[in-house]
């Protein structure tokens, strides 16, 4: 119990922090910060598994995609803010549905399970049984999350990489087309591809 | 294969969704070892058509009272999964056949367009076959990722990459309210697939109730904004009229079936059996004041713009609000109903959307009143299948548009939702007035020379396009029987009887 | 249960310290400009460091991470294997049939190669 307390603790003040925190780079940490929370709390529900991937796809993976957003944007300073009052409207309106769920919950007349059940029915690691779910009982949806994976890197390209390159490689121009805006009076060559080389 | 029972995995329910994602496959791997966009075109009509084949196959099996499912009703081939298959594939080759005509012009020309409309054509047609939410939320990803590229297009026009950026990020917003509503139903039935959820949920030691709820109002919030309901609908005038029009044909027909498929059938089961049991009475009483909300504000909203394009937008939206007349009464005859009201729509709406790509200029601009003004002396053929669609979707006799309307209000009346019914009927008066502000343009007004026609080659697989909905909006509407008999009448799995 | 992994976690954690706190007091202090100064191998550091990145960049990592997801779908399949091999191998068979579909899809656009 007292583990819950510290780690629900820590992963809401990341949350928080992710939405309060001005500069991109610290929310996009702040949710490092929930997300690995989150995989030691699945270590406690004995979901090994479960916590293995939430640390190599979510807190790994994904936040490199973050951060990489992040750089894209480039966003320098804080800009002004446009209609502030917003902000504030979208922090009601979490609030609202963060107190909504909880009394939701609490009306909920069902008992919890016990957890000492569910840790001995998970005990011996989980990736048995989620296989034994996921590849049987859900396999339409493990075949469609191929399809799913697919559409998006068929996405991906398609919106970036516009042209087919010569034979012989990417030219240079290709290449320097695939940067998504460039604005004029920039030095076209990106001190990244400057050090490639 | 111990873990299976027998029968599990039937793989012939599947063939129009695996046709399809077959043929989306096929058309990638074509466009980039580089073959024409004519034949790629074809090769993606010879999928639709192939899947078309399956589909009426299974239509025809549930005449027959043999309904086929598959994956432990996870997924089904009914009447209305096949049904809606259908008008999902006449929605994909009418986008496919516009495309072939208008992407060179208006320099859309990437080898991945065609895949990217198969694949989430793909999507679509496992929406609406669903029997489950985890196969259900599948569907739509992969359906609306695709059509987020598809939206953002023209990578150079400030309005697409908006279109693509806004859509991309509210339609992720919903997903995760989609996906929240889909763990608290879980949490509160303990079951993913519809069948089972509706069996729990009226059984009478079920107590979750609030739980729920509270995930069925998140279902629909999700679900709600792929139709555009208000106020879920803020993105669909922006997004519309930003994203390429021949993409906005697609995005128009195929998405608001497939949502909208997905919808009937969780309201027939999961939202009958809630209505069942104690708090019943919310959940019709949310989904009343959201299609009230839609039908007035889509309508107002179309009688304010300027633009056709933008006012086709407002008038999708406007049309969500009809269809959830279909909604509200989805166990009873709503399927049915939303099925021809969705066949008819997307005869008219892609085919107005079709010939404001012949209107448009090569910049996907021009489509005020005034570029329709004299259409009628100079382009006769193209102003009267506008003529036909718009005068359709206004819901004006003899056009399929006005059965579909009558279909959706008497089934809404049997439902015994008078108020919305009646709702319907004073704003389809006001509907009227933009439609026929289009018409009267086109007819009795002389060319302006400020706005003049592109001056162009007509392209033969758009007017085919245009053809097929202005014939099929005119048969839908003189012999609605052809279609509305096979979904009356086709047998549909998993619908909730009330047991007394 | 989790001594074992408190212990390594506690000794990465004093390492890590370690190296940093003995290196700050026992290291000499000489600073100058040069020395302050941003290390570009050798190259005069020149603009901000907060360039804008090519999207290329974001693209590769795309396809790494849907590769990886991939991967990681095969971690329990692999654990099962031995419970009904065909039928899990026909599985992942289609599952990477759709995506190798997607792998000569991404090779023929020319995505991997890096100029």
């Amino acid at each position: 119990m007292v583990t819950f307390v510290i780690l629900a603790v820590v992963s809401v003040v990341g949350a928080l922090g992710v939405v309060l925190l001005r500069q991109p780079i610290h929310a996009a940490l702040s949710l490092v910060g929930t997300l690995l929370t989150l995989a030691v709390l699945f270590v406690t529900l004995q979901a090994h598994f479960l916590a293995v991937i939430q640390v190599l796809v979510y807190a790994g993976a994904i936040m490199v995609l973050f951060l990489f957003v992040i750089m894209l944007l480039n966003i320098e300073q804080q800009r002004k803010e446009i209609r502030p009052w917003l902000r504030w409207v979208a922090y009601g309106i979490g609030l609202v549905a963060a107190v909504g769920l909880i009394v939701g919950a609490l009306l909920d007349p069902r008992q919890a399970p016990d957890a000492a059940v569910a840790r001995a029915a998970l005990q011996g690691g989980n990736a048995l049984l989620i296989a034994e779910v996921l590849y049987f009982e859900f396999m339409l949806a493990f075949q469609l999350v191929g399809v799913l994976l697919l559409t998006g890197m068929v996405g991906a390209v398609a919106l970036v990489q516009r042209r087919r390159p010569p034979p012989g490689g990417v030219s240079a121009a290709t290449a320097r087309e695939a940067v998504l805006t460039d604005r004029p009076g920039r030095p076209s060559s990106h001190p990244v591809e400057a050090g490639g080389r | 294969m111990t873990l299976l029972p027998e029968g599990f995995i039937v793989w012939s329910v599947l063939a129009p969704a695996l046709f399809l994602l077959g043929f989306a496959l096929l058309t990638l791997l074509l466009g980039v070892f580089q073959r024409d966009r004519g034949f790629v075109a074809a090769v993606a009509l010879t999928g639709i058509a192939g899947a078309a084949v399956f589909a009426l196959h299974f239509l025809m099996e549930a005449q027959r009272g043999s309904a086929e499912s598959g994956f432990g009703l996870r997924y089904l081939a009914d009447a209305h999964a096949s049904a809606f298959t259908l008008v999902i594939l006449l929605g994909t080759a009418l986008a496919v056949l516009v495309g072939q005509g208008t992407l060179e012009r208006l320099d859309l020309d990437h080898p991945e367009y065609f895949p990217l409309l198969l694949l989430s054509a793909t999507g679509a047609v496992v929406m609406v076959s669903a029997g489950d939410l985890i196969t259900l939320l599948l569907g739509l990803e992969i359906m609306s990722l695709a059509v987020y590229v598809l939206a953002a297009w023209r990578s150079d026009v400030r309005q697409s990459q908006e279109a693509g950026l806004k859509y991309f990020l509210l339609g992720s917003f919903a997903s995760a309210l989609f996906i929240y509503g889909i763990a608290l139903t879980y949490g509160a039935g303990g079951h993913f697939d519809y069948a089972s959820l509706m069996a729990v949920f009226a059984a009478t030691g079920f107590e979750a109730h609030i739980t729920a709820l509270l995930g069925a109002v998140l279902i629909i919030a999700g679900l709600g904004f792929k139709v555009a309901f208000v106020p879920f609908h803020q993105w669909a005038p922006d997004v519309y009229t930003g994203a390429p029009t021949p993409v906005t044909t697609f995005m128009a027909v195929v998405v608001k079936t497939a949502a909208f498929g997905a919808l009937l059938r969780v309201a027939a089961t999961i939202f009958a059996g809630l209505e069942a049991g104690a708090l019943g009475a919310i959940l019709p009483g949310v989904l009343v004041v959201l299609i009230g909300a839609t039908l007035v504000v889509g309508n107002l909203g179309a009688l304010l713009q300027a633009g056709v394009k933008r006012m086709l937008a407002y008038s999708a939206v406007a049309h969500a609000g009809y269809l959830g007349l279909a909604v509200v009464a989805a166990g009873a005859d709503g399927m049915a109903a939303a099925g021809f009201y969705l066949a008819a729509y997307t005869l008219m709406t892609a085919g107005a959307f079709a010939v404001l790509t012949q209107v448009m200029d090569d910049d996907d601009r021009g489509d005020t009143i005034e570029h329709f003004a004299g259409l009628g002396r100079r382009r006769p053929w193209l102003a009267a299948a506008m003529a036909v669609c718009l005068l359709s979707l206004a819901g004006i006799p003899p056009f399929a548009g006005f059965i579909g309307k009558v279909l959706v209000i008497q089934a809404a009346i049997t439902a015994g939702h008078v108020v919305l019914a009646v709702l319907a009927v004073v704003t389809s008066v006001v509907a009227v007035v933009y439609y026929a502000r289009v018409v009267v343009a086109m007819y009795f007004r002389e060319q302006s020379s400020a706005a003049r026609l592109p001056e162009r080659p007509a392209s033969r697989s758009v007017d085919v396009a245009i053809g097929i909905a202005a014939v099929g909006t005119l048969l839908l509407g003189l012999l609605p029987g052809l279609w509305y008999t096979l979904l009356e009448q086709g047998q549909n799995l998993l619908v909730f009887v009330s047991s007394p | 249960m989790y001594e074992s992994l408190l212990m390594m976690f506690l000794a990465a954690g004093f390492i890590g310290a370690a190296a940093v706190v003995v290196g700050a007091l026992l290291g000499p202090k000489r600073a100058g400009p040069d020395k302050l100064a941003a290390y570009e191998s050798g190259l005069p550091a020149t603009g901000t460091a907060r360039e804008r990145f090519p999207v290329h960049f974001y693209l590769v990592a795309m396809l790494f991470i849907l590769f990886d997801v991939e991967a990681a779908f095969f971690f329990p399949l692999a654990v099962k294997f031995g419970m009904a091999p065909q039928f899990l191998f026909a599985q992942a068979i289609i599952f990477v049939a759709i995506l190798a579909v997607g792998y000569i899809y991404v090779i023929r656009k020319g995505v991997l190669d890096w100029k």
